[in-house]
């Protein structure tokens, strides 16, 4: 039994290797030792050495709250969709109760990466956005239409217009008529889509991004989400902070798109 | 001590398949850990909470690599973390002294070793440690657990380098080598 489990490795490769997962090795050196181990001997090796490291631990700390805020953030940014806060707990939640959509109306969870849109890219998108929506309209014969109905939010009070959305080109279009211009410095309106065809696509919806309104009657915004949306069932808007959220309080729900 | 009793629900195979509540899930769980790990081997406060972001980035990227045949998923967090730790050791160039490759001597039956019982990997590694001598499952502490470069060490128990890489070598292959018979075993 005392025989090393490293026994095929020369002294200089095993002294490479204890180096390399105790201080890191050098490029060349490590290299080198690539070259003489297989990997997953040398993971074998680490994974022995983080066994003796967690036993080692007398006691564990807290991260900062800040620090978690941004792994949230960096989860966002890395799956391109929403996350939702407190996963265990909204779990057992999901167990007992099954949202609907009306319940997600005055209910709803969202989290997610935020794509920010600065005002004057926006601007100089919109009139593409305007031709290409009423291409995809008049060309796309799979493309989906819904109108925009108010949420709770008064933002959304004389809320018209609606989404058009090609599910096999994974491009859509919102048309906003009377939403009220938001102050990129103060929020930001965030998009999210319910797909159906994703597990628990209620209370996880894919985040569509964030995008400014200036002053006027009618824009059009595209809409590019990080995900595939394969079966999208509604659209729903929130008024967040600059940059967006990761978890909606659910505070300023202002339009909605029912499909 | 952490204990390193696998949880019964695992977290990686879900983010690999992209579940977002396993991502948010597992920085619930493992901050702690890896906060814990990062913190006692990096030290200095510039730069600490930028390494404990890599490392979750980095466990999202791999989670498709995790094998629970091989290690349970605390293991392997604190694996990527150490990982990453060191990752940043090699970027600030604090590279080790290569020198002085001794050939390890052959360690004598121990009694000890023969007695440790196949437990969870906490007790173990515990296990493992203590058949080690005192002074040489210190060294190891001091160079796996605070982070501390070979040269560090020498300058801090005032040990010959070539004496400490030899003490930590022998001492962690024993370690390694007992730990992974118990992978075999079980």
């Amino acid at each position: 039994m005392n025989s090393s489990h490293f026994a095929g490795w020369d002294a200089r490769t095993l002294a490479l290797a204890i180096d390399e997962v105790t201080q890191g090795l050098p490029h060349q050196e490590q290299a080198q030792l690539r070259e003489k181990v297989d990997a997953k001997d040398l993971e074998a090796l680490e994974l022995a050495l983080a066994e003796i490291h967690l036993a080692s631990l007398e006691t564990i700390e807290a991260p900062p709250v800040e620090l978690l805020a941004r792994l949230r953030t960096r989860a966002g940014n890395h799956l391109g969709h929403a996350i939702v806060a407190d996963a265990p707990r909204r779990a057992a939640q999901r167990q007992s109760v099954k949202w609907s959509l009306r319940e997600l109306t005055g209910w709803l969870v969202a989290a997610g990466l935020i794509l920010a849109f600065a005002v004057r890219q926006f601007a100089s998108q919109r009139q593409d956005s305007a031709s290409a929506r009423a291409s995809m309209l008049a060309n796309e014969a799979g493309s989906v239409v819904a109108d925009w109905s108010a949420g709770p939010d008064p933002l959304g009070a004389n809320l018209g217009g609606n989404v058009v959305w090609s599910t096999s080109k994974q491009e859509g279009y919102m048309r906003f008529r009377s939403l009220p211009a938001n102050d990129p410095k103060r929020n930001q309106y965030q998009l999210w889509i319910f797909d159906s065809a994703r597990e628990d696509w209620e209370s996880q919806p894919v985040d569509g991004g964030v995008f400014d309104v200036g002053p006027g009657e009618e824009v059009v915004v595209a809409i590019s989400p990080k995900l595939e949306v394969r079966k999208p069932a509604m659209f729903a808007i929130t008024l967040e902070r600059p940059g967006g959220v990761v978890v909606s309080k659910r505070d300023h729900l202002v339009a909605l798109a029912k499909l | 001590m952490a204990s390193s009793q696998p949880y019964t629900d695992l977290l990686l195979p879900s983010i690999a398949r992209g579940d977002p509540s396993a991502v948010e899930a597992c920085i619930a769980r493992y901050s702690p850990i890896v906060w814990t790990i990062a913190k006692r081997m990096v030290k200095e406060p510039f730069g600490l909470e930028d390494v404990v972001q890599e490392i979750f980035v980095e466990l999202w990227k791999t989670a498709h690599r995790f094998d629970p045949s091989k290690a349970s998923e605390i293991t392997y967090v604190a694996m990527i973390a150490r990982r990453k730790v060191i990752d940043r050791f090699r970027r600030e160039a604090r590279a080790p002294v290569t020198e002085n490759y001794e050939e390890p001597e052959t360690l004598a039956e121990d009694e000890a070793l023969e007695q440790v019982d196949k437990q969870d990997e906490a007790s173990w590694a515990m296990r493992a440690l203590n058949t080690l001598k005192p002074d040489q499952r210190r060294l190891i502490l001091m160079s796996v657990v605070d982070g501390l470069t070979h040269q560090e060490i020498a300058a801090s128990t005032g040990l010959p380098l070539g004496t400490i890489k030899s003490h930590i070598r022998r001492g962690l292959d024993r370690a390694a080598t007992i730990l992974r018979g118990s992978k075999e075993e079980s």
